[in-house]
């Protein structure tokens, strides 16, 4: 999971260095309601979660690690690589969404 | 549909019709990977590597949410534990993939006597999931270390 803040000007998804479960924990953190970023002035309510996607890269190293066993390696090593990239992603998911209904 | 998924899916579908187009020389090229006397200091370094660069990026965060041992003995013995426990996983399952895969697709070394084929192929599917998810776990590593030193410092607003 990774947190951001929407650039008013341009649109554009600035990610922050800090990590927090929710709003008010990331309030502790910085001890302030406000925050800097890119010398400009964000409220904590500004900031969003987004969960990171690792299925399709995970997918993929399964199936080249899995040509050790062939094509039914790679099919096997693929199937097994999206799972586990799944539940990872699922995971994250669930993170950024405690996050972004969090309130300070 | 996930465009990245996608991708994936049509680079392991290419991936599979060059395998079975090419399989000797491919077959050939593995056995020389497997069998290649730096593979095991090349993965220790790439471990070693990627958990010192990620202790590295990790260690400026305060509150990095991670493992217990990383709450209990801070981000140094973490990043330690791992590349240790992962370079082991990896170099281990490494020799053993090599042993298996010459005697099962070669013929022409006996690595595991008395070892049936039930007992060989549970060997390599373990072994390719232990060595898969090593080389995952630092590749993730080195992508949250990227990620960490891409993004941008946010500080309390003071007027």
């Amino acid at each position: 999971m990774r947190l951001y803040v929407q650039d008013p000007d341009t649109n554009e998804k600035i990610f922050i260095d800090k990590v927090a479960q929710d709003k008010k924990s990331l309030v502790n953190m910085l001890g302030s309601t406000e925050i800097r970023v890119s010398n400009k002035k964000f409220s904590i309510n500004d900031v969003k979660a987004t969960a990171n996607e690792n299925t399709a890269t995970t997918m993929a190293l399964g199936g080249v690690v899995g040509i050790l066993g062939g094509v039914p390696g790679v099919i096997l090593g693929s199937a097994i690589g999206g799972l586990i990239g799944k539940s990872s992603d699922d995971e994250d998911k669930l993170k950024a969404n405690i996050f972004n209904k969090s309130s300070i | 549909m996930n465009l990245k998924l996608l991708t994936a899916f049509i680079f392991l579908i290419a991936f599979s019709v060059m395998y079975i187009s090419y399989q000797t020389e491919i077959k050939i090229l593995l056995r020389q990977a497997l069998e290649w006397k730096h593979l095991n200091m090349s993965l220790w370094l790439f471990i070693i590597s990627s958990f010192s660069v990620h202790y590295l990026s990790v260690s400026k965060i305060a509150n990095y949410e991670n493992s217990i041992i990383f709450k209990h003995f801070g981000v140094f013995a973490d990043s330690a534990f791992a590349a240790i426990t992962y370079g082991l996983a990896a170099t281990t399952s490494a020799s053993i993939l090599k042993g298996v895969y010459v005697q099962e697709w070669f013929e022409d070394k006996i690595y595991f006597n008395n070892f049936n084929d039930i007992d060989i192929y549970s060997m390599l599917v373990v072994c390719v999931f232990l060595f898969g998810y090593s080389l995952w776990a630092c590749i993730s590593s080195l992508k949250n270390a990227i990620l960490i030193g891409t993004s941008t410092s946010a500080e309390a607003f003071r007027e």
